[in-house]
């Protein structure tokens, strides 16, 4: 059973009891009194900060237990057996307390060019899920894959495993670079990659005024 | 089959410790001033270097992921004009950092100015009370002083500017609130290289995403049309990606 077929789309309210201890974004999740905690406090702390996950919500599931679901946003549920996940912090949902975060830097010009090189990962055995705005795209594919490779845009990415590699492509044009256009990325090899299929305020929405101040503070 | 999961470690314990260290320190400056500085001071340094080391394993790694057989810097050629507009650019970016930095100095002057003329003021009163010989230093805490002059590192003024004002003589509660002040005058002027260091690391982010984006761009250009380049998570915190497996 690979990753793919480990990763589950909820569109509606779906039971947790089967799951162990989870840790939630504080604010989201069941109906019941939170507990706060402070789980793996030296990993990802500055990221955690600016995101509001370093508290995080310890969830005890209990038998009738469901976790709410509304639209348009899903939760995506990815069951990792070992394998290690990339992804982004703000859209973290949850995570079973014997998942392990971590952090990467990828210092690669292509990368760097448009995302952090801090990239936030989380590894170990458990379930993970995530908050997608919109269908979300689950996409698997093998190094020798024929066709064509599926091709996403840089900020609808939301995870994707480390053994991912991705082609990125850019619009040539110096307005481009300056103004920071959204480059696209296609994927060579992934087990697993997860990103949101439409989302127009993740992508091209921004102001010109907010992309020259992107600019400044990228 | 799943094996026993290790729960992760979600007790405050860490921060508990982390909140005791932080009061115990100013009750070190509040009460022995000059060792308590002394230890912030080092403590700065210990940071400072740790930064340092840190940077240089990112830029190993910077190197090591971007040049090489099929790295994008090593085919980097810029032609004149392109790089008399990047340089345009880059000095237009250095612009806001200017203006924050004279914003920051400025407003943490001000205050660290107040705090100074408060702490004087009150170390006059406590001295008129108690008389002169009262707020004299001892032997070995005027050697401390001095030998601050020694200190091979850079901020020894910091230190010796805060250290100036404390009155380790007095033992009541207004000499331990005069050193107090001094404690806050040494968190804001070091706070304030700090805040300085942050503005001089946003800015150069921004140059370095402008000058990343610039060079991909040219690179792209000099690739046949919708060919990309390559991207790999397989890396660590501080290690690059294995260089025998490079795509």
């Amino acid at each position: 059973m690979n990753l793919l077929e480990r990763s589950t789309v909820h569109e509606r309210d779906f039971a947790i009891e089967s799951f162990d201890t989870l840790y939630a974004r504080v604010g989201i999740g069941p109906n019941r009194a939170e507990n706060y905690r402070f789980p793996q406090w030296r990993s990802c702390a500055i990221r955690r900060i600016l995101t509001n996950t370093y508290h995080l919500n310890r969830i005890a599931p209990a038998a009738g237990l469901v976790w709410p679901v509304r639209a348009p946003t899903r939760i995506v549920v990815i069951e990792l057996r070992g394998e290690r996940l990339c992804f982004r912090m703000r859209q973290l949902a949850f995570f079973e307390r014997s998942l392990r975060l971590s952090t990467i830097v990828n210092a690669q010009i292509p990368w760097a060019s448009f995302e952090s090189p801090l990239v936030t990962c989380i590894e170990g055995h458990g379930r993970v899920g995530l908050r997608i705005e919109g269908d979300p795209l689950l996409v698997s594919r093998d190094a020798g894959s024929g066709g064509d490779a599926p091709h996403i845009n840089l900020p609808r990415l939301a995870a994707w495993t480390a053994d991912t590699r991705l082609e990125i492509r850019v619009e040539p044009g110096y307005h481009n670079t300056v103004l920071v256009a959204a480059a696209t990325a296609e994927i060579t090899r992934a087990q697993l990659v997860v990103s949101a299929r439409e989302d127009g305020a993740e992508v091209g929405s921004a102001t010109l005024l907010r992309r020259l101040a992107r600019l400044v503070v990228p | 089959m799943r094996p026993a999961a290790t729960p992760t470690d979600d007790s405050p314990r860490p921060l508990v410790l982390l909140a005791g260290c932080l009061v115990a320190t100013i009750a070190l400056c509040a009460t022995v001033p000059l060792v308590g500085f002394l230890v912030l001071t080092l403590l700065v340094y210990a940071g400072a270097a740790l930064l340092a080391y840190v940077l240089a394993r990112m830029v190993l790694k910077f190197l090591r992921e971007n040049l090489g057989e099929s790295g994008i810097l090593t085919a980097w050629r810029p032609g004149v004009f392109g790089g008399l507009r990047v340089a345009a650019v880059v000095l237009l970016l250095w612009a806001p950092f200017g203006v924050a930095s004279v914003a920051v100095f400025g407003a943490n002057g001000l205050v660290v100015h107040l705090l100074g003329e408060l702490t004087v003021s009150t170390i006059d009163g406590v001295q008129a009370d108690l008389g002169e010989r009262e707020g004299d230093f001892a032997g070995w805490e005027e050697g401390v002083r001095s030998g601050l002059r020694f200190l091979p590192l850079p901020g020894k003024d910091t230190l010796r500017d805060a250290v100036d004002g404390v009155r380790p003589g007095l033992r009541s509660v207004r000499g331990a609130l005069v050193n107090l002040l001094q404690l806050v005058r040494f968190a804001l002027v070091v706070e304030s290289y700090f805040a300085w260091i942050f503005l001089m690391w946003l800015t150069v982010r921004s140059v370095l995403y402008f000058l990343a984006r610039t060079v991909l761009a040219d690179h792209l250009r000099a690739l046949p049309p919708g060919e990309g380049v390559d991207v790999r998570f397989d890396m660590g915190l501080l290690r690059a990606f294995p260089r025998e497996a490079q795509p």
